[in-house]
């Protein structure tokens, strides 16, 4: 499995991230929302490892707390897309003919779309929060899983196994559903652990930009935008987001790269 | 003794270490001699046959022991340049699949003068002359033709013929042909026979003929030697029994009725070829068939690939819509799913490898409700022990099992919705030839027990004239000739019938 250092190496990251989004309370040690202004713009120090913000919070607690909110929006924002991606991309896959001509027209035009143009678009006109966040990341990025299941399709749907289930009288939802989803899945869900990645730099970026995830909820693009005010003066105020989201979205690309690399690539 | 091979011990390297493919076999072959080495897929014997000119790649395997002697010199261990000047000149190979071993960016003369430039040191003119004096000993009727088409101009026989011209044109002393007829169709096999047979008392060559095909090595090797598991288990002389279903005729039916019937049956497809799916043209996969099927009877299909049995099946099997013609279930012309149902040709495609066996079988049951959900267990064991498959299957994956009991398993999944007609498309010819015999046996069996009635569809008529009450032959989407199994076989009617019959004799 892990012939690959850097595969093993991206898959320790995303194993301790999910250990430090789980249990961050007992990780963070403050209380991420405690505002104490006495205690504000600390440098790191024994008593605070990253040092506090301007209102006086810990910055390692809201970092901890900041990888709950990347995970939980990458992941959730992932499975809609592959949700709506294997929908339309099996029927366009199955039906062929005019049906797979106009989704995948569809597809075309979605993927004309600046996705980031659009999804801060999007979030402009809803109210931000941290649903919206995840439904429209998730609706602007399902093009690429629905290509890639209508691909499987398109070939697993010649075998024999599949006949035999139209033969045996099996409706096209459960042909979809039983037989050519299970074993066409493959490639997308290694396609989506690269996609957590690229949804929690959409998340950064948004949040950074004051229409992600709103404060007091901690999250590293909105530390980091909390921080550039006092640029310059105090940097463990963007050291510290920056460096956990470029850890964060590495260690989803080596262990998304490597996974590709072991079963899509050697399947062909 | 022109070859002699002690003890052979092959190794592959794989991720977990050394697998043997050859271990321990020992053969001999006389001057002019002819040998048959049968087994089935897997068991070494075209490793044994790449070993013996060192053709083994030294990135994928290794001769780990034992001797190979040709002409009383250890082939292990000499030199690259002396095994080269050796392939060809006088070891020389024809492989299953003649459209892959030949180079699809060479013509056929240019191959075969490049094995003459190669040996010999003579001029290009006389090289071409050599050339097309052997395609015509190959009997290719248009050697001037030939010398200069590309492979993919040439049909699978040509293409074969133009290889078995390459080996031979140096006057090897043996000729390994490793399955040199499997890839080609029944007609042409027969031929590619004769031909190697004529080579041989020409040109005094030994041959050593791979095969699976029992009834095909028996017509050109006189003794045979059977391989198992890398090893040499036994030779045999002439006249291996054929599978024992041949031999069990069906019992008449007196029925009268129709279970299925098919009127002026036909099916175009349209041929789509460039940017814009502009269409090219039409092929009439099947063109007008009229066939009917009494309850309790089989009728066998039988013709060469490509004639439209296939299309024909799924027309039947309600898979495909037909562009003319009808097809009457029990009289009607709407299908009832579960009453007609399908085998199909390859074991290894049609069980979903996601799904457990006790989930292939199970789904049927639960599409059309047919058994109790306190009952299904029991149901599914049932259905096991008729197809004598053992109850811990269940919890099993497809790849567990081997070809013949995936195909079990899918006859199984065939009657667990109780249907009228099975539809079996091919269903034994992707199977070793010693489990065929077994498969028919069964299908036989449970027509009996199930009332059952058969549409059996093969290449090969003796498999057919086994199992079928009628039989019908097809060729190039037309029934060319239709009756009684033994009728048909006793005085066919048409050139085309009699041909398949010698075909399937050899």
């Amino acid at each position: 499995m892990f012939k690959n250092k850097l595969t093993l190496f991206g898959a320790i990251i995303v194993g301790a991230l999910a250990i430090i989004a789980i249990f961050a309370p007992f990780i963070s040690g403050h209380d991420p929302a405690a505002i104490d202004i006495q205690q504000a713009l600390l440098a790191p120090s024994s008593a605070h490892l990253f040092g506090t913000d301007q209102l006086g919070r810990d910055l390692f607690s809201r970092i901890v707390y900041g990888a709950r909110v990347s995970l939980v929006i990458g992941f959730v924002a992932v499975g809609i897309s592959i949700v709506i991606g294997l929908a339309i991309g099996s029927i366009a896959g199955y039906y062929g003919g005019r049906v797979d001509s106009v989704l995948m027209r569809l597809v075309d035009i979605m993927l004309c779309f600046p996705s980031f143009f659009l999804i801060l678009a999007l979030v402009a006109i809803l109210e931000p929060n941290i649903i919206i966040i995840m439904v429209v990341i998730g609706a602007t990025s399902w093009m690429g899983p629905a290509r890639l299941i209508r691909a499987e399709i398109l070939s697993l749907k010649e075998r024999e196994f599949i006949q035999a289930a139209k033969v045996l009288g099996a409706s096209d939802f459960r042909i979809i559903t039983r037989h050519l989803i299970p074993n066409g899945i493959g490639p997308i869900l290694v396609n989506a652990v690269l996609g957590i990645a690229a949804a929690i730099l959409i998340e950064s970026s948004l949040s950074f930009l004051g229409i992600g995830v709103q404060p007091p909820s901690p999250s590293w693009g909105n530390i980091l935008m909390e921080g550039k005010s006092t640029l310059g003066v105090c940097w463990w105020l963007l050291l510290f987001p920056g460096v956990a989201i470029f850890i964060t979205v590495m260690g989803y690309n080596l262990l998304g790269e490597g996974l590709r690399q072991r079963y899509v690539v050697r399947d062909k | 003794m022109l070859l002699e091979i002690n003890n052979l011990q092959v190794n592959y390297f794989s991720a977990r270490g050394k697998t043997p493919a050859v271990c321990g076999a020992s053969l001999a072959i006389k001057k002019g001699e002819v040998l048959g080495l049968v087994g089935e897929s897997a068991c070494g014997k075209s490793t044994l046959a790449l070993s013996i000119a060192n053709l083994i790649s030294p990135h994928e395997g290794k001769i780990a022991e034992g001797e190979i002697i040709f002409n009383n010199r250890n082939l292990i261990g000499l030199p690259e340049k002396e095994l080269r000047a050796l392939r060809g000149r006088e070891i020389s190979y024809i492989f299953q699949d003649p459209s892959s071993a030949l180079n699809p960016v060479y013509t056929i003369g240019e191959q075969i003068t490049e094995v003459l430039l190669g040996h010999e040191n003579i001029s290009k003119e006389s090289a071409k002359e050599k050339a097309i004096q052997a395609l015509k000993s190959a009997q290719l009727a248009d050697a001037e033709r030939v010398f200069s088409c590309y492979p993919h101009q040439l049909s699978g026989g040509m293409k074969q013929r133009s290889m078995i011209a390459m080996a031979t044109i140096l006057k090897p002393k043996l000729l390994i042909a490793d399955e040199p007829t499997t890839a080609l169709d029944v007609t042409v096999q027969a031929k590619i026979i004769e031909l190697l047979i004529k080579l041989k008392n020409e040109l005094g060559l030994s041959i050593l003929f791979i095969t699976h095909d029992l009834n095909l090595v028996s017509t050109i090797a006189s003794r045979i030697a059977v391989m198992e598991k890398g090893k040499i288990i036994r030779y045999e002389t002439k006249g291996l029994s054929k599978p024992a279903a041949a031999e069990k005729r069906k019992t008449e039916t007196q029925s009268k009725e129709n279970v299925l019937e098919a009127k002026n049956l036909k099916k175009y497809f349209a041929v789509e070829t460039g940017f814009f799916r502009r269409e090219k043209g039409i092929v009439k996969a099947v063109d007008g068939v009229d066939i009917s099927l009494k309850y309790g009877q089989t009728l066998g299909i039988v013709g060469e690939t490509g004639s439209g049995k296939t299309t024909l099946a799924k027309l039947l099997a309600g898979l495909y819509t037909p562009t003319e013609g009808k097809i009457y279930y029990e009289g009607n012309k709407k299908i009832i799913r579960k009453d007609f149902q399908m085998v199909f040709q390859h074991p290894f495609d049609s069980l979903n490898p996601r799904m457990k066996i006790e989930d292939i079988l199970k789904e049927g049951l639960l599409i059309h409700k047919i058994a109790e959900p306190s009952n299904i267990k029991q149901r599914l064991c049932d259905l096991l022990d008729m197809v004598q498959m053992p109850k811990d299957s269940l919890d099993r994956f497809p790849h567990e099992f081997s070809g013949g009991q995936r195909q079990r398993i899918a006859i199984a999944r065939a009657i667990s919705v109780e249907p009228k007609v099975i539809i079996c498309d091919e269903p034994v010819s992707s199977l070793d030839v010693s489990i065929q015999g077994k498969i028919l046996q069964l299908l036989l069996e449970l027509q009996e027990r199930l009332n059952l009635s058969y549409v059996f569809i093969s290449h090969d008529i003796l498999i057919v004239k086994a199992i079928s009450t009628t039989i019908a032959v097809m060729y190039q989407g037309k029934i060319i000739e239709q009756g009684e199994a033994s009728q048909i076989f006793e005085h066919p009617a048409q050139e085309y019938t009699k041909e398949l019959m010698s075909a399937a004799r050899y």
